[in-house]
């Protein structure tokens, strides 16, 4: 580790800092609100906003940027994901969140961490459930849980470009290691400008949805509350039954609009918005994503019509459920284990379709997870090439994508990707299950960490608390997953790489 | 009359669609799959005389009728060379009319049995998946025989489909073989390639079937037993005799011979022991099975000698997609049945008699997976996928993505098929990996054998495509189908059909 004028030259230590104050300053936010609470946890959330305000200051003063190259990106960007949830356990420890009887001091960090993963990486899985219900939980924490999700959501690293111009061109490569998809367009001539762009469209989104919350019925507080999860597809709810306490299709509708445009790649709003350009009807990925959902919510609705739900029914909750984990949203509208929301007890057709939806996920460059319909439809179209190429050995065959010809680079990065994922789900599900927990479960739940996916199938479906089907091992593999699924994977992989040539080179210097 | 409209004899020269390769390739796997059908008839009615002999004249007046008539219509076919595409529909077709032909057999042989149930069992037998609906306990010694040796024919087509026509087979990067030499060098002619694995095939059952008879099983039982297991299709009349130790020590011996890559068979046969240790891919094979018997033996409940030969025999079993299978341990942990739900995905070397996705195809993805992590570092570097040392061909790396890719969605689409019909999710995923790994038999959560009796007429028909596709390693399948849509689509199309037409007589 260099140091200059006083000062370590770490790329990685300077942007977890200032992610460090942005957290602080959403817990100081809770803090505020809980004033109005009754100053329930007022003072465990002043205390975490301390630690955190003098943490991200130390961290941000005593360092300057340092080298931008790949494996400096990878490792600045896995550390400022890292700390920023490690530290975001703070409120939760130190209000007692998840302290309760029978449990010891590790289950409690376990539990703490889990739910500051799964709030930053907007996944949605929780740990709260019937043994520590949501609604009894301090307004300050509620709305600390919320906020987490919508920092997430666009990306801590995000808006740390969005402050830091010294970061130049090199911006890019640091977004471009944390946004979902295969690479990010820029949408403004500057790095910053196209940061916070991307966090004006986010900013505005959330509004927009908090409104809409709103005129339909909710509280203030939950309507915010529920703004601030919506637009980042993250799915924490202050309620237990999520959006099923409310029982309302207006509200359930307001949510799957949001998540819709929520999981829309934000540069086609950028371009609505800036160069009044409707491109979603000619955006290949957008087309896709509504033909795929549309498909599965008619087929969905059909099988649960078969098995003796009404219509309207069949159709309402179909379509919900299934835009909710298209996109990665994750609420749910069910109003209790084994009713009718609830897809953990739908047959096990749809609940396969439903698997396949939280593979997949929503458009690359936006807030949701999964796969991403456009390395879907790339895959499709190279595997379509690859059969069409064996019948005719000679022939020139490209792989397209609407009008456009896909470069072999970019299908062999997203093969590699695909690859990657597969290795990690089958790693994952063969360490639950040896942990104990379901194959369904495991299955899923793997799936659903890595997509950031929230409600999952088998024991942990939306009305389930992750307690329930996993153990605490198991829960730390789980918000492992989520980390490296929030991150697309190779950024969490390959953030050791830094620290690894480092050492090598330490014990090589030292010899 | 078919027959005559597409005879180079006729009107070859005319433009006339039906003498399209496409009939050329369908009614050669025609012929060829009921001629090998009523081959294996004629064989199984001499096994017959062995027992009683009741169903000899009618499986020598089936298979003789058979024969006879393809042999002459034979004369018919077109000696056009086809493309490689075409040759994929001939097999497809081949293995489909050879699978009708026995459902007819079956059909008219055994009582009490509808079509769907013999097209199912005539399609596992041919397919080498380990299941059954018909209950061959009453049965004579010739339909028996018939129902296991057209495993061996199964997978007999199978293989030789493999060395010659699936592209990664002809790979020059020393697939499957040691010492970096190409199964065209082992292999260099086709009638030489027929010949070598006739003789491993049948030298691996006679060896099998005679170290059997050292244990109490008499001759017709070791002979089955021995062709269940080198084609792996896991037929058998009675599991019981897997609970004796020495049966299951012979029979690991065996599926794990099966399991090896026939190039590595054939040098070790010519000599070449060495070969054996430079082989990575059979290093890794042979990892995983002591491997996933290290695990399965850990998660037993009891830890005596009887487990380990129990685990090992399970472990084998499973990844050389044989399926025999044994009563389970007491206690059955949910990792072990995923264990080896991920050994028949897994399956056995390229080259070999298992279907699955085979340790070859795995091992290029796991490059892949290396290569896209040195690329996210070095976004410009070119990096080469190398097995054994060799780079690997770009195109090869992107067929094996892509049969990964159509391997899932099989499994999943087949799923989903079940599961509307209302089979749980659990057992429907186990149902398609195990139907498109030509493995067998369903699992269920707690270890224990589902019977595909269990399952409706529509539901059995729902595995058929994923056993077929999977016991022709998906790609002739799949390119025989898009072929014929293809093909179908140009000749609705009247522009298209008049320059195809046109294209021809230049």
């Amino acid at each position: 580790m260099k140091i200059e004028n006083q000062k370590i030259v770490s790329t990685s230590m300077h942007m977890t800092g200032i992610a460090v104050i942005f957290v602080a300053v959403g817990v100081g936010l809770s803090t505020l609100v809980s004033i109005f609470d009754n100053r329930v946890d007022f003072f465990q959330l002043l205390l975490a906003t301390l630690i955190l305000v003098c943490v991200g200051s130390v961290l941000f003063k005593s360092s300057k940027l340092g080298a931008t190259d790949q494996a400096s990106i990878f490792t600045a960007v896995g550390t400022t994901w890292l700390v920023v949830s490690l530290l975001g356990t703070i409120p939760y420890l130190l209000a007692g969140t998840f302290s309760r009887a029978g449990i010891g001091l590790p289950e409690v960090f376990v539990d703490s961490l889990f739910e500051s993963v799964s709030g930053f990486t907007a996944t949605g899985s929780t740990v709260f459930g019937v043994h520590n219900p949501i609604q009894s939980q301090s307004s300050g924490i509620l709305l600390y849980r919320q906020l987490t999700q919508w920092m997430g959501g666009m990306g801590i690293v995000v808006l740390v470009v969005s402050v830091l111009p010294s970061l130049r061109a090199s911006g890019l490569g640091l977004i471009d290691a944390e946004a979902p998809g295969a690479g990010v367009e820029r949408i403004a001539p500057r790095v910053v400008q196209t940061a916070k762009k991307f966090w004006y469209i986010y900013a505005s989104l959330t509004v927009l949805i908090t409104l809409g919350f709103f005129v339909f019925g909710m509280r203030p507080f939950d309507a915010v509350a529920h703004g601030l999860t919506t637009a980042s597809t993250g799915g924490f709810s202050t309620k237990d039954a999520s959006l099923g306490y409310w029982n309302s299709v207006t509200i359930e509708m307001v949510a799957m609009v949001g998540f819709l445009i929520a999981a829309t790649n934000f540069t086609l709003h950028a371009r609505l918005i800036e160069k009044k350009r409707f491109d979603y009807v000619s955006d290949p990925e957008f087309k896709s994503f509504i033909g795929i959902i549309v498909l599965g919510v008619l087929i969905i609705a059909l099988l649960l019509n078969g098995e003796g739900f009404s219509f309207g029914s069949s159709l309402r909750n179909a379509s919900f459920n299934v835009v909710t984990l298209a996109t990665s949203g994750g609420y749910g509208n069910a109003l209790g284990s084994g009713e009718v929301g609830d897809f953990a007890s739908w047959p096990g057709s749809t609940q396969l379709l439903l698997l396949f939806f939280i593979v997949l996920g929503g458009c690359s460059g936006s807030t949701s997870g999964g796969v991403k319909i456009m390395r879907f439809r790339i895959g499709l179209a190279h595997a379509y090439r690859t059969l069409r190429s064996m019948r005719r050995p000679r022939a020139l065959i490209q792989a397209r994508m609407g009008n456009r010809t896909i470069n072999d680079s970019l299908v062999e990065r997203i093969a590699g990707f695909v690859v990657v994922y597969g290795m990690l789900v089958v790693i994952g599900t063969f360490i639950l299950t040896a942990l104990g927990s379901d194959l369904i479960t495991s299955l899923s739940g793997t799936f659903s960490a890595l997509g950031n996916m929230g409600p999952a199938l088998g024991e942990v479906g939306p009305t389930s608390s992750f307690v329930d089907g996993f153990s605490a091992p198991g829960r730390l593999v789980l918000l492992i997953f989520m980390l490296i699924g929030r991150l697309e994977i190779f950024p969490m992989l390959l953030m050791f790489v830094l620290p690894y040539r480092a050492s090598v080179k330490m014990i090589k210097s030292k010899k | 009359m078919i027959f005559s409209l597409f005879s180079t004899r006729g009107n070859s020269q005319s433009v006339s669609y039906i003498n399209s390769p496409i009939w050329i390739a369908v009614s050669r796997g025609m012929l060829f799959g009921i001629s090998a059908a009523g081959l294996l008839a004629v064989l199984s009615g001499l096994v017959d005389l062995t027992d009683s002999g009741g169903d000899t004249a009618f499986f020598l007046i089936f298979g003789t009728l058979a024969t006879v008539i393809c042999a002459y219509l034979a004369r018919y076919i077109s000696g056009k060379k086809l493309k490689r595409s075409e040759i994929f529909l001939e097999v497809t077709s081949g293995f489909l009319f050879c699978i009708l032909c026995s459902t007819l057999l079956y059909s008219l042989l055994i009582e009490k049995v509808n079509f769907g149930d013999a097209f199912f069992e005539s399609a596992a037998a041919f397919t080498t998946t380990s299941l059954t609906v018909i209950d061959f306990e009453m049965s004579g010694r010739g339909i028996i025989f018939y129902r296991t040796s057209s495993q061996l024919l199964g997978s007999f087509t199978a293989l030789l489909t493999a060395v010659m026509l699936i592209p990664i087979s002809q790979d020059n990067s020393g697939v499957g073989t040691p010492g970096r030499i190409t199964t065209q060098e082992v292999f260099p002619e086709k009638k030489k390639a027929v010949k070598s694995i006739f003789l491993i095939y049948l030298v691996s059952t006679l060896v099998l079937t005679f170290s059997l008879l050292v244990t109490e099983l008499d001759f017709f039982d070791s002979l089955l037993i021995a062709l269940s297991a080198i084609s792996t299709g896991g037929f058998v009349r009675n599991t019981a005799v897997f609970e004796d130790s020495s049966v299951q020590l012979i029979l690991i011996a065996g599926m794990i011979t099966t399991g090896t890559s026939v190039v590595i068979i054939w040098r070790l046969a010519t000599g070449k022991v060495n070969s054996l240790l430079r082989s990575s891919e059979l290093i890794t094979y042979l990892a995983l099975i002591i491997g996933a018997t290290f695990l399965l033996f850990l998660w037993a409940d009891n830890g005596n000698a009887s487990s380990i030969s129990k685990a090992f025999f399970i472990a084998v079993s499973s990844i050389s997609t044989t399926g025999f299978h044994i009563s389970p341990f007491d206690t059955w942990t949910i990792s072990a049945g995923f264990l080896l739900l991920l050994l028949v995905t897994v399956g056995p070397m390229s080259l070999s008699s298992g279907g699955g996705f085979q340790i070859h195809r795995l091992r290029i993805l796991l490059s892949v997976s290396v290569r896209e992590m040195i690329r996210q570092l070095h976004p410009r570097a070119v990096v080469k996928i190398k097995v054994d040392g060799e780079s690997v061909a770009e195109d090869r790396v992107r067929q094996v993505v892509v049969f990964q890719f159509i391997f899932t969605s099989i499994i999943f689409l087949t799923a989903t098929v079940l599961t509307i019909s209302g089979v749980g999710v659990y057992e429907a995923l186990s149902s398609s990996i195990n139907a498109l790994t030509t493995a067998g038999p369903i699992r269920n959560a707690d270890g224990l054998i589902t019977t595909v009796s269990s399952f409706s007429m529509g539901e059995r028909l729902a595995l058929v495509p994923a056993m077929l596709s999977g016991r022709l390693y998906l790609l002739p399948v799949l390119i025989s189908f898009g072929y014929v849509f293809s093909e179908s689509r140009n000749f609705l199309r009247p522009r298209r059909r008049i320059l195809h037409a046109i294209r021809s007589k230049n």
